[in-house]
C-alpha cells in the first residue's frame, strides 16, 4: 500500500502548495496596497509638512511686523508726550524736550506730588523734609535717592551734585525764584509748583504730570482728588456745620487760618474754621481760642512730636480751668493727628482730597454711622480707617522702585 | 603881609570881634592877648580859614576875603590849635606826615624827603622819642609839642599857634620859645594866642591886647604891657594881686593918658 | 611791608573758592555741568569780594569821618532801611531776586535820605548823624519785626536774605551794583586825603582848606551808596565793614591813605573766606555770612589787639 500513501501525500503537498501560494499572493498583494496607501500616506504628510512650514514662516513674519508696529506706537506715544510744555506759578512756560530722567525735588509737597504721578522712579534728589511717600527713606538709605539739605535755603552746588535735569520748587520761597535764574543759564528748568489752595495742587499736579511725562495719571489723580472732595461734600451736605480749630504748632498757638488750604478742607468737610478772620498761619492768642469755642479742635501732631496727652496738658497750661469752658475739650473732641494721616493735613500735595474726608470723618462721624466717642484721640492710619466704601480712590501710597538712569 | 580892616568877627551867632584893624609883617613875632573870650582863637581861626569873615576885610599872603568869605591862604599857613583833638590810634610821626602832606592828592605816600623833614622837626623840639608813639599814648604836653612839631614841618609864610605854651614843662616851653624865635628869624609871621604874659617878653615882639570885642593896645612888648592896661583889659585888681603878673612895670600915675584910654575911662580910680 | 602781606590773602582765598566746594574739585578745563558750578563758584567769589570791599570802604570812610571806632557800615541806618524795602516787597509779592535786590538798594538810599536831610536841619554834624541815624535804624528794626511777624511761615524766606549770602548772586545783580560799589569806594577814595587831615581835628583840617560838612554829606552819601549796593547783592553782612578798618590799623599805622586800600583788601579776603568756609559748616543749608564773618574775624581782631597793646 505504499503507492497509495505516496499519491496522498502528494496531493496533501500539491494542495499545501496551492494554498501557500494563494496567500503569499494574497498577502503580497495586501503589502503592496499597504505600500501603496503608506507612499501614499507619506507623500500627503510630507505636503501637509511643506503647508505647514510656509504658514508658520507666515505666522511668524506676522508677529515680527506687530512688534514693530508696536515700537512705532510706543515712540509715537512718547513723542506725544514729549516736548511738553506747562506754566509754572510764576507765568513762565517751561519747555521739555525729553523725559527728564533725574529729578530734584525741593519740597516735601513737591516730592508728594512728583511721587502720585508715576514720576518717583526719576526723582534723585529730595529736601531734608520730605517724607512722602515713607519708603522715600529706604531710597535714601540705599543711595537712589539723594538728600540736598534745605528747600528754604538751597544750596546751589550742593543740588547741581545731584546733576539734575529738572528741578521743581514752590513759588512761596523766594530763594527758589533766585534758583530759577541761576539755574537757567544752564539750561535746568527749575519749575514753582503753586503751593497755597487746593485749586493749587490739582493745578501743580497738571503740571508734575505734564513736564515729567506722566499726564494720563496726573489727569486720574486729579480727577481722584476732585472725587473724593465731592464725597466729603456730599457726605456732609444738609448737616449744621461744624465749627472747628486747625491747630499746627501748639505753643504759641498757630492756627491755620483763611487763603490756606486747611481752611478750604474744613470747609468741604462739613465745617467751619473758628479762625477764618485769620489770614494765613499765625499765632494766636490762648484767649482767642477760648473766645471762639470750637467744637472740635483737630492738631497736626507731626510725626509724634507732642503726643496727646502733652499736647492737651499744654492746652490747660496756656488756658487754665477757663479750658474746661472750650466745647471741644469738654466733649473730648480733640484729636492728634499723626503718621501720614498728619501729611494729609499739612502738606498741599496728592492727599488733600483723603485729608478732607479724614477731617468730614471727625467733624461729622454721624454721616458715616459713627458716634464720636467711638473716634480715637490719636488719629493715625493705624488707629482709624477711613469708614469709606472701595469706589472712593483713597490715594495709593506709592511704592518706591529705584531709579532707572545713572549719572 | 598880614592886614585887617575894620574886621569883624562872628561865632555861634554871637560877634566876638569888631571893628579890628592892624598889620603884621613877616619875620615878627605878634602875640595877642586878652581875657577869654575875648576873641582871640577866633581871630586865629579867621586867620586860618576855618571861619568866615563877618564884617570888613581881612587879607594875608596874596589871599584876601570880604564879608562871608573864608581866608583861603592854603599851603601858606599853619595853624596849632590849643587843645589837640586827634585820631588817638595815629603815631606822632603819622600826625605830622599827615599835616605835612595836607588833604590833596589821596594817593600821596610820604617820601623819603617828607619823613626826614617830620623827624627833624620832632628832633629839633626835642620830640623824637615820641616818633613811634601813639598820640594816646602821650600826655598833652607831649601832644601839643608834637603838633608845633607838625605845624613848624610846612615851613609855611605864617604859622598861627593857639596857646603853644600851654602845657607844657619848663623846659619845652624853653625849647618852643626858641623854636619861634628861630622861625621869625627865617622870615614867618608867627601869631601867638598866649595867657603866659610874663613869657611873652622872652619871644614876642609886639603884642595886640584884645578886650571886650575890640583891640584896645598893639605895639611893642615892652611899652605896651603894664600893670594899669592890664587891669583894665582883664578886670583884676593888679595892684593888690602883683605876683599874678611878676615883672610887668608899674604904670605912671592916673593921669598919664594913653591910647588905651580911648575904651577905658581912664583918670576914675577904682574903675577899670 | 606787614600790610603788603596781608593783600596776599585775597588771590588766595578767591583761588581757594573756585576750587572748593560741595560739588568737589573742578578741572578748569571741565565742559558741561561742571564748568557750570565752576562759573557759580566765580561768580560767588567775585561777589563777596566786591561785598566785602564796598563794606570795607564804607566802613573806614564812616569811622574816619564820625572819630567812632565802633561805626561800621550801617550806622547810619542803610541797613534797616534795605531790610525794609525787601520785606515790603516780599510782602507784597515781589520775589523775583532783581525786585528783591533793587528794593534793597532803594530802601537803604531812602533810609540814608531821611537821616541826612533830619540831621542836617541839626547841623549836620558827627553827632546827630549818628543820634539820627542809629533813632532810625532802631525805628525801622521795629517795623520790620512787625512785618516779618505777619509774612508767617513765609518769614523763612525773607530769613535767608537778612543771614546775608551770596549763593544765589546772578550776573545781572553784579551787573549794576558792582558799579554802584565802585563808585562809593572810588569816591571815599579821593577824599582820603581830607579824611586823614580830619584826623588831625577839624580846625585843622578846616585850616587846611577841607570843608568838613560837605565832607561829611560826601562821605555818608558815598558810603551809604557802596554800602545800599553790597546789601542789594548779599543782604546785611554783618561785622566786615567794622573789623577790616581795624585790622588794617592794626596792621599797618593809622594814617587813613595808608589803612584805606588794606582794609578794602582785608574786607574782600575776610568776606569770600567766609563763604568759602559757609559751604563746609552747613552744606545744603545756609549757613549765614553775617555769623561766619563774625566768628571768623572777631578772634583775629581780639589777637591784634593784645599784640598792640603789648
Amino acid at each position: 500500500m505504499r503507492r497509495k500513501a505516496s499519491s496522498s501525500v502528494v496531493v496533501s503537498l500539491i494542495v499545501v502548495a496551492v494554498v501557500v501560494a494563494i496567500s503569499a499572493a494574497y498577502i503580497g498583494h495586501q503589502l503592496s496596497a499597504y505600500s501603496a496607501q503608506v507612499s501614499e500616506l507619506y507623500s500627503a504628510v510630507s505636503s501637509l509638512n511643506r503647508t505647514v512650514a510656509s504658514q508658520a514662516s507666515a505666522i511668524s513674519s506676522i508677529a515680527s511686523q506687530q512688534q514693530s508696529i508696536q515700537s512705532q506706537l510706543s515712540s509715537l506715544e512718547s513723542s506725544t508726550r514729549f516736548p511738553a510744555s506747562a506754566v509754572d506759578a510764576t507765568g513762565q512756560q517751561i519747555v521739555v524736550y525729553s523725559e527728564p530722567t533725574r529729578i530734584v525735588s525741593l519740597m516735601p509737597s513737591d516730592t508728594a506730588i512728583l511721587f502720585a504721578v508715576g514720576a518717583g522712579p526719576q526723582v534723585v534728589g529730595v529736601d531734608e523734609y520730605s517724607s512722602w511717600p515713607p519708603c522715600l527713606s529706604a531710597l535714601e538709605a540705599n543711595g537712589t535717592v539723594k538728600d540736598i539739605g534745605s528747600g528754604w535755603y538751597p544750596d546751589p552746588e550742593v543740588i547741581l551734585s545731584a546733576r539734575p535735569d529738572m528741578v521743581f520748587g514752590v513759588s512761596s520761597v523766594p530763594s527758589n525764584y533766585a534758583l530759577k535764574q541761576q539755574f537757567a543759564a544752564y539750561g535746568i528748568p527749575v519749575v514753582l509748583l503753586p503751593d497755597n489752595t487746593i485749586e493749587d495742587v490739582l493745578q501743580s499736579i497738571y503740571t508734575a504730570g505734564r513736564l515729567t511725562g506722566h499726564t494720563g495719571t496726573a489727569q486720574l489723580l486729579a480727577e481722584n482728588v476732585t472725587a473724593e472732595l465731592s464725597y466729603a461734600e456730599d457726605s456732609t451736605v444738609g448737616l449744621n456745620r461744624t465749627s472747628a480749630a486747625l491747630i499746627v504748632w501748639p505753643s504759641p498757638i498757630w492756627v491755620a487760618g483763611n487763603g490756606t488750604w486747611e481752611d478750604q478742607m474744613v470747609t468741604a468737610a462739613g465745617g467751619s474754621n473758628v479762625f477764618s478772620n485769620v489770614s494765613g498761619w499765625e499765632p494766636v492768642d490762648p484767649e482767642a481760642l477760648l473766645a471762639a469755642r470750637p467744637q472740635v479742635i483737630i492738631y497736626a501732631a507731626g510725626h509724634g512730636q507732642l503726643n496727646y496727652s502733652e499736647f492737651i496738658s499744654t492746652l490747660y497750661q496756656e488756658l487754665g480751668p477757663a479750658a474746661d469752658s472750650v466745647p471741644a475739650i469738654a466733649s473730648g473732641r480733640v484729636y492728634a493727628v499723626t503718621g501720614e494721616y498728619n501729611d494729609w493735613l499739612t502738606e498741599p500735595g496728592p492727599f488733600v482730597g483723603d485729608g478732607t474726608i479724614l477731617l468730614s470723618v471727625l467733624l461729622h462721624p454721624e454721616a458715616y454711622g459713627m458716634n464720636y466717642t467711638s473716634i480715637p484721640h490719636v488719629v493715625s492710619p493705624d488707629t482709624l480707617r477711613l469708614p469709606v466704601p472701595a469706589s472712593v480712590p483713597v490715594i495709593n501710597t506709592p511704592q518706591c522702585a529705584s531709579a532707572v538712569s545713572s549719572p | 603881609m598880614l592886614e585887617a580892616d575894620s574886621l569883624s568877627l562872628a561865632y555861634g551867632g554871637r560877634v566876638v570881634l569888631e571893628g579890628l584893624s592892624f598889620e603884621a609883617y613877616p619875620g615878627e613875632v605878634l602875640a595877642v592877648v586878652g581875657p577869654n573870650g575875648a576873641g582871640k582863637t577866633t581871630l586865629l581861626r579867621a586867620l586860618s580859614g576855618s571861619l568866615e569873615v563877618a564884617g570888613g576885610a581881612l587879607s594875608c599872603c596874596g589871599f584876601s576875603a570880604a564879608a562871608g568869605e573864608r581866608l583861603g591862604a592854603g599851603d601858606r599857613i599853619s595853624y596849632a590849635p590849643a587843645y589837640p583833638d586827634v585820631d588817638p590810634w595815629i603815631s606822632a610821626l603819622d600826625l605830622v606826615l599827615s599835616y605835612r602832606m595836607g588833604p590833596r592828592r589821596p594817593w600821596a605816600r610820604p617820601s623819603r624827603e617828607d619823613v626826614g623833614a617830620a623827624l627833624e622837626s620832632l628832633r629839633r623840639l626835642g620830640a623824637a622819642a615820641l616818633g613811634p608813639r601813639r598820640t594816646s599814648e602821650m600826655s598833652t604836653g607831649e601832644l601839643k609839642m608834637v603838633m608845633l612839631a607838625a605845624a613848624l614841618s610846612r615851613r609855611s609864610d605864617v604859622l598861627l599857634l593857639d596857646e603853644p605854651l600851654a602845657y607844657l614843662d619848663l623846659r619845652n616851653q624853653s625849647i618852643a620859645m626858641s623854636a619861634l624865635r628861630a622861625e621869625a628869624r627865617r622870615g614867618a609871621l608867627v601869631l601867638v594866642a598866649s595867657h603866659e604874659l610874663h613869657l611873652l617878653r622872652l619871644y614876642a615882639d609886639r603884642v595886640l591886647v584884645l578886650s571886650g570885642g575890640r583891640a584896645v593896645a598893639m605895639g611893642r612888648v615892652d611899652s605896651v604891657l603894664s600893670e594899669d592896661l592890664l587891669e583894665r583889659a582883664y578886670g583884676v585888681p593888679l595892684r593888690e594881686e602883683r605876683a599874678l603878673v611878676p615883672s610887668i612895670h608899674r604904670a605912671g600915675g592916673a593921669r598919664e593918658r594913653h591910647s588905651y584910654c580911648n575904651y577905658f575911662r581912664c583918670g576914675a580910680p577904682g574903675r577899670y | 611791608m606787614r600790610g603788603g602781606l596781608l593783600h596776599l590773602l585775597l588771590p588766595v582765598f578767591f583761588a581757594l573758592s573756585l576750587f572748593l566746594g560741595p560739588y568737589g574739585f573742578i578741572n578748569p578745563f571741565s565742559h558741561g555741568l561742571g564748568a557750570f558750578v565752576l562759573e557759580l563758584r566765580l561768580l560767588r567769589a567775585l561777589a563777596a569780594s566786591l561785598v566785602g570791599l564796598a563794606l570795607a570802604a564804607s566802613g573806614s570812610g564812616l569811622q574816619a569821618l564820625l572819630k567812632n571806632p565802633l561805626a561800621d557800615p550801617y550806622i547810619l541806618g542803610v541797613s534797616s532801611g534795605a531790610a525794609l524795602g525787601v520785606l515790603t516787597a516780599i510782602a507784597a509779592g515781589f520775589v523775583w531776586p532783581l525786585a528783591v535786590s533793587l528794593s534793597a538798594l532803594l530802601g537803604g538810599l531812602a533810609a540814608l535820605a531821611l537821616v541826612m536831610a533830619v540831621s542836617s536841619a541839626l547841623g549836620l554834624t558827627r553827632t546827630s548823624m549818628v543820634l539820627v541815624g542809629v533813632a532810625l535804624s532802631y525805628a525801622l528794626s521795629s517795623i520790620d519785626m512787625i512785618i516779618m511777624m505777619d509774612l508767617g511761615p513765609a518769614v523763612q524766606g525773607s530769613l535767608a536774605w537778612l543771614f546775608g549770602t551770596v549763593a544765589y548772586a546772578l550776573w545781572g545783580e553784579l551787573a549794576y551794583a558792582a558799579p554802584l560799589m565802585a563808585a562809593g569806594a572810588a569816591w571815599i577814595f579821593l577824599r582820603a586825603g581830607h579824611l586823614e587831615s580830619l584826623m588831625l581835628g577839624d580846625d585843622v583840617a578846616e585850616s587846611m582848606g577841607v570843608r568838613a560838612r560837605r565832607l561829611r554829606a560826601e562821605v555818608a552819601v558815598a558810603s551809604a551808596l557802596s554800602t545800599s549796593a553790597a546789601v542789594a547783592v548779599a543782604g546785611p553782612v554783618g561785622f566786615v565793614g567794622l573789623v577790616a578798618p581795624w585790622i588794617a590799623r592794626l596792621g599797618s599805622g593809622g594814617a587813613f591813605r595808608r589803612i584805606y586800600p588794606l582794609s578794602l583788601s582785608l574786607g574782600a579776603s575776610l568776606t569770600v573766606a567766609a563763604d568759602l568756609a559757609s559751604r563746609f559748616v552747613e552744606p545744603g543749608g545756609m549757613a549765614p555770612l553775617t555769623s561766619i564773618t563774625a566768628l571768623m574775624g572777631a578772634p583775629v581782631l581780639v589777637y591784634l589787639l593784645a599784640r598792640w597793646r603789648g
